[in-house]
């Protein structure tokens, strides 16, 4: 009997063996990828400040808005997906009807902007430009530009729309 | 009773013996794994590397070739002798939150495998794409190129190590068509197994 256990235990010890072997190779692996995107809304435009044309006089000088630098130019903020491409349109030419809508006068665009609050530091936009949002997807427009068609011109208040066309450029 | 006291001690022996192998070893980690046969995951499959912006309400797609710098491979080692199984089962969605409509962008995964032992770069260029509608291939880890049919491979024995080659699944896919969704950040997986 004794020498029946001691074979016992030595086909144990083979099989333990073998079972190791087998154990030791993987048959089956498994992976997996993930797949990702991130989509973003609409591009926002925001007006921050209307353009204040008050004019005192019709010298040329109060005639004209420079985006880049006069106080009066008006503002507006675009937000969208951070440092990505936006094609800003714009039509150059407006109508600004007076408010009982007998006499209108024309005004000719002039936008300019850029990624900072800082107006001076602004670049001119033509009316189908590219530019680029910051880090934290923001862009600043300043509006300017001048008027014309005033030797008719009536006392009173003249509006107009500015119609601005934003864009991602994937 | 001696002799049956010693019966006891060799029996508790041979339990003692046995139980360690076939104990199970787990790895955590990308590397899902074992010594027989491994997957390695290159990245994630993201599709803002082949478009930047992808706008909600856009209703456009957007599609990662075998080509685009974009596609993510997986890389297959294993016994060169042997046969393999891929079975791929994607997300049929990208999803942000819970899913459902307004959160889940359509999402098709496509494969292409390259198993003739080439380095990672050249094998893109020689990888086979599977037509869409596959989910499952079965492959030999080498494809041999020419003449006939090898011998049958050695059989595992002690000492004998099967030569080890590696094959790679390459996938990409298309996403879309984008329709009036939440903006945000959309993720869904795509599970491979592979099996000899």
């Amino acid at each position: 009997m004794t020498r029946f256990f001691k074979y016992l235990l030595a086909i144990s010890v083979v099989t333990g063996s073998f079972a190791q072997a087998q154990s030791g190779r993987s048959n089956r692996a498994v992976a997996t990828i993930t797949a990702s995107a991130t989509v973003v809304g609409n591009v926002d435009l925001i007006v921050m400040k209307d353009m204040d044309y008050e004019l005192s006089s019709l010298s040329p000088a109060d005639l004209t808005v420079n985006p880049q630098n006069d106080s009066r130019a008006g503002q507006m903020k675009i937000i969208g997906s951070p440092n990505s491409l936006v094609r800003v349109t714009f039509e150059r030419q407006s109508i600004l009807r007076h408010e009982s809508g007998g006499s209108q006068l024309y005004f000719a665009y002039n936008l300019s902007g850029g990624p900072d609050l800082i107006q001076r530091e602004s670049i001119l936009l033509t009316q189908n430009n590219q530019i680029r949002l910051s880090d934290q997807g923001v862009y600043y427009l300043w509006v300017g530009g001048r008027l014309s068609g005033i030797e008719n011109i009536v006392p009173g208040n003249y509006y107009m729309e500015l119609s601005i066309e934003l864009e991602y450029i994937l | 009773m001696h002799i049956m006291s010693r019966r006891g001690w060799v029996l508790a022996l041979t339990l003692l013996t046995a139980s360690p192998v076939v104990a199970q070893r787990i790895n955590f980690g990308i590397y899902t794994t074992s010594q027989g046969l491994s997957a390695t995951v290159s990245g994630n499959l993201n599709f803002n590397a082949k478009q930047p912006i992808i706008a909600s309400n856009s209703n456009t797609s957007v599609t990662i070739t075998l080509n685009d710098d974009a596609c993510q491979w997986i890389e297959i080692t294993g016994d060169a002798t042997r046969d393999i199984t891929i079975t791929i089962t994607p997300d049929p969605y990208l999803t942000i939150g819970a899913g459902g409509p307004g959160n889940q962008i359509p999402f098709t995964c496509q494969f292409a495998y390259s198993n003739l032992g080439s380095t990672l770069s050249a094998a893109k260029g020689v990888a086979v794409q599977i037509p869409g509608g596959f989910t499952s291939i079965t492959l030999p880890m080498l494809r041999r190129t020419s003449g006939v049919p090898a011998p049958p491979p050695t059989p595992a024995h002690g000492g004998y190590t099967p030569p080890s080659i590696k094959a790679y699944l390459f996938l990409y896919g298309t996403l879309g068509p984008v329709g009036n969704v939440s903006a945000g950040y959309y993720t869904g997986t795509v599970n491979v197994s592979v099996q000899y």
